[in-house]
């Protein structure tokens, strides 16, 4: 019996994050599986070291330094919130390790030993916004957990807007688990006359709260909808029956696109979770990260960092939402967004695919914040 | 209702529109630096070793400070007026800083350099080095009122006088007539002065 391959599993099983980071973890634990059942990496099965900090920062720290540390482990898949990766970065460069990082945040961050695989702010603000303009209108209202996340997307939504004549209606930001009375006030405050569009950065437990409260509101009432970058199947499941419909969300991956190998991946998902369970884009994305690392460490055996990154540089992976490529400027990745409506069901129907792939661009480099120029005023 | 970032206080691309001239040696420390200054969206140049005076389209210079007397020379900085200054240590001994400090630097960033924290060091020494700029020209004029001080007292006499007006709004008549024609308060004082000599 070869010696296994030990790569680390860095996800909250508990806490408000709870939802959205096990929604990680059993995308990276499904891809695993399938690369073991098919042979391993050159024989050598995966043994994935699966730790849970519980929502808090200091621990993904201490537990990212345990991994790498005392289990000898090169590679971690792990973090959703920013605050957790921040607290990771400098461990993972100092022990010269990789973290795939598998979720949507706010950009303005590299680290050669960091490969992230969430989309950033420009390959998915404009074209939410620029759905919300053309079938809801231009006065928007935030609400968001107050997260590094939430105030960057507010800042560049912002942004967007001022040029683009458009208008902020109300701006909340809130503590992470917020009380009912708090979430009904943030509600309430997007006055129902103004507000053509509530734009949620909420995450986790706290996202599916916001679905539930809103359900009683007047806004709801008028269907102005909730226009999300970070809502999914996964939290949409969670949301009661009546509140689901109507909603907007845009991401790399609903369960279902319509991609030749979508099909394989749910069904293998759905057989291992539950036919309730998903899968998501917090899904796909780890478990395509984890079939990225396999199929480079294939390349020349080995599993050492240097030798991992240089093997990912110019590899692409038909992943279930479509071909990912990885830009090794950036160390993120070439997606395609495609924008949900919300079902009672709990799934998405796809009613936008952008034609062509969204370089990324975490920096903001190039990026065009009007969007007058694409939509008739 | 809405309040929106002004697009002054856009730092962020306040700084791609700045010129970088990065002054280190070819090395991979170097590379590693202008991959991410490029990352970033920057314009970088680079030059080794350091040039006797800096070009003319320099906004920012990030330059080594190292041990080394001759490969070090700071002439440039003979010419580098309201250029943001960012001085690449790699010891902090008490010749380095008396420099840092002589040499009047806007950041620093030290050595094995590390991508996290050269965005900050530089949105902090452009902004430094902005506020210097102003409150250099701000003293500049100053000075100069300070100088025409008399002859402003002069012709704002003069003007009360023949106009019948309290010194008060004889001087904001100065003053007006300054900022709309760009002249200095003194000489505008000078040529009232020199229209009643006639």
């Amino acid at each position: 019996m070869k010696e296994t391959v030990k790569v680390g599993v860095l996800f909250s099983q508990t806490g408000s994050m709870a939802v959205t980071e096990t929604a990680h973890i059993n995308g990276v634990l499904l891809a695993c599986e399938e690369i073991n059942e098919g042979g391993g990496i050159r024989g050598r099965q995966i043994e994935p070291i699966l730790m849970n900090p519980e929502g808090d920062d200091r621990k993904y720290a201490e537990m990212a330094t345990d991994l790498l540390v005392n289990y000898g482990v090169k590679t971690i898949f792990g973090c959703c919130l920013s605050t957790s990766r921040k607290a990771v970065l400098p461990l993972i460069e100092r022990f010269d390790g990789v973290l795939f990082y598998p979720s949507v945040y706010e950009g303005f961050e590299y680290s050669p030993n960091v490969i992230y695989g969430g989309a950033v702010p420009n390959q998915i603000v404009p074209p939410l916004l620029e759905y919300v303009f053309e079938h809801h209108g231009r006065s928007i209202s935030l609400i968001g957990s107050d997260t590094l996340y939430a105030r960057e997307i507010n800042r560049i939504v912002k942004e967007f807007l001022s040029e683009s004549g458009g208008d902020v209606v109300a701006e909340v930001y809130l503590p992470f688990s917020a009380e009912t009375g708090e979430i009904r006030a943030a509600i309430a405050q997007c006055g129902v006359d103004q507000t053509n569009a509530v734009l949620s950065t909420m995450v986790g437990g706290d996202s599916v709260a916001l679905y539930d409260l809103y359900a009683e509101s007047g806004l709801r009432e008028k269907s102005v909808p909730i226009a999300s970058l970070t809502t999914t199947e996964t939290e949409l499941m969670k949301v009661g029956r009546g509140a689901r419909s109507g909603h907007i969300s845009i991401a790399s991956y609903f369960a279902s696109v319509e991609t030749p190998q979508n099909p394989t991946f749910v069904s293998a998902f759905q057989e291992k979770y539950g036919v309730n369970a998903g899968p998501s884009v917090y899904s796909e994305v780890g478990y395509s990260l984890v079939h990225f690392y396999a199929n480079a460490a294939r390349l020349n055996g080995k599993v050492d960092t240097r030798s991992v990154l240089q093997a990912l540089s110019g590899s692409v992976f038909k992943a279930p939402g479509g071909d990912l490529s990885i830009d090794m400027d950036t160390n993120h990745f070439t997606l395609r967004p495609h924008i949900g409506l919300s079902r009672t069901d709990g799934t998405f129907d796809v009613v936008w695919d952008s034609p062509k792939v969204a370089a990324p661009d975490p920096y903001l480099v190039a990026y065009d914040r009007s969007i007058t120029t694409r939509v008739a005023g | 209702m809405s309040s929106f970032p002004t697009k002054t206080d856009d730092l962020v691309r306040r700084l791609r529109r700045m010129r970088i001239l990065v002054i280190h040696p070819d090395d991979e420390e170097r590379a590693t630096l202008v991959a991410h200054l490029k990352r970033i969206g920057c314009q970088v140049d680079m030059v080794w070793p350091a040039p006797d005076s800096l070009p003319d389209y320099a906004d920012v210079v990030l330059f080594l400070l190292g041990p080394n007397r001759d490969a070090n020379t700071v002439s440039w900085m003979a010419n580098a007026g309201d250029i943001a200054r960012i001085a690449i240590i790699s010891f902090e001994t008490p010749e380095i800083l008396n420099a840092l400090e002589r040499l009047h630097v806007h950041g620093v960033l030290s050595k094995p350099i590390r991508i996290f924290g050269v965005l900050a060091a530089l949105t902090t020494a452009i902004g430094l080095a902005r506020h210097e700029a102003t409150l250099r020209t701000r003293v500049r004029s100053l000075d100069e009122t300070l100088k025409a001080r008399r002859k402003i007292e002069q012709a704002v006499a003069l003007l009360s006088e023949s106009k019948g007006i309290d010194e008060q709004s004889a001087y904001k008549r100065l003053r007006d007539k300054s900022q709309n024609s760009q002249r200095s308060i003194g000489e505008i004082a000078d040529a009232i002065i020199a229209a009643n000599d006639v």
